[in-house]
């Protein structure tokens, strides 16, 4: 079972981008697909529209697993691999969540070994600048985790703000691959899929 | 957590009309609302709203609104196709830069200005263990 981290600021647009994009994975690929999610609220608003949407989710609300709820993912997690063996479980943490601190997490798993893990930070382009202003060292913070970058919402903004993002998240995480993507319009999703799973 | 300056809260605003109202009209409160307590958050000091996210229960329809921009605009999946006397809304605020208790209050005072005029609506902490209602018209 492989995993991969959709993790990203609060607002990034990881819940709509899973929504959008799990189907074409399965579609695709023929694999089965686990997900989970964590909410910091005590109501899993994402888990919910995710289901209301017809996908099988495992919620984890009231916290974030990146560290109160880090025993409860593990265990989680090992219960998705026995029960249902799915070849790919996606991940979607809080926002707030800190992607090194889960990846430690996981060295604490004490299920059957896992494939590749590969973690995911979308990054908000109509956002950009305000989060540059108010939040640039956790957004690097979280950047420096990526092995994929995704510049969410392309759709609205122009060429020169993706332009100027894609250097900003250069300078953090070197020559790991930044894409432009759009939930809105599906542009990149093709792209973004075969770089996940091969397809 | 990536931050320390964080606050979160979650509840149930159970709105009641004394008859009921088109789809146009409930889309344009809700919505409204919404934009509202973005708003009021930026006015109380907040210093990046993170993401504030609702979603109206029973029925048909999926309505789940999301606001993260500071200029309040809102954006949803789904919207009301049909008219209702009463509507069930869970709403959760993430914001870095309040505290909770800040957070109470704007979504208080943002329901109060939106629905009570003429409605009866109660709101529900979903964060705590024990209940304390908060009834607003």
């Amino acid at each position: 079972m492989d995993m991969i981290i959709i993790a990203g600021f609060l607002g990034s647009g990881k819940t709509t981008l899973i929504i959008n994009s799990i189907g074409q994975i399965s579609e695709r690929t023929g694999k089965k697909v686990a997900l989970i999610v964590n909410d910091f609220g005590s109501i899993g608003i994402d888990g919910k529209v995710m289901e209301k949407y017809g996908l099988k989710v495992q919620e984890l609300p009231r916290g974030c697993i990146c560290c109160t709820l880090g025993p409860n993912f593990l265990d989680t997690l090992r219960v998705i691999h026995d029960k249902f063996e799915p070849d790919l479980v996606m991940v979607e943490p809080s926002g707030i969540a800190d992607p090194d601190s889960i990846l430690a997490t996981m060295e604490h798993y004490k299920g059957r070994p896992l494939g590749k893990i590969t973690t995911v930070i979308l990054l908000d382009a109509v956002r950009f600048p305000l989060l540059v202003q108010a939040m640039k060292i956790p957004m690097e913070k979280q950047l420096h985790s990526a092995d994929l970058v995704l510049l969410t919402k392309m759709d609205e903004v122009d060429a020169s703000r993706l332009k100027d993002m894609e250097a900003f998240v250069k300078k953090v995480i070197g020559d790991k691959p930044v894409l432009p993507v759009s939930s809105t319009n599906g542009h990149n999703l093709d792209v973004l899929v075969d770089r996940l799973v091969g397809a | 957590m990536i931050t320390e300056d964080f606050a979160a809260y979650a509840a149930r605003l159970r709105i009641t009309f004394p008859s009921a109202l088109p789809a146009d009209e409930l889309q344009g409160m809700l919505e409204s609302f919404m934009s509202g307590l973005a708003m009021d958050c930026l006015e109380a000091g907040t210093r990046l709203i993170g993401h504030i996210k609702s979603l109206v229960e029973g029925g048909e329809e999926i309505i789940a609104c999301s606001v993260t921009d500071h200029d309040g605009r809102v954006r949803c999946r789904g919207k009301f196709i049909s008219s209702r006397s009463d509507v069930d809304l869970i709403i959760n605020v993430l914001q870095y830069g309040l505290m909770k208790k800040d957070l109470v209050r704007i979504v208080a005072a943002c329901g109060k200005r939106t629905f009570a005029g003429h409605s009866s609506l109660s709101i529900e902490d979903l964060e705590i263990e024990q209940k304390d209602l908060i009834q607003l018209g």
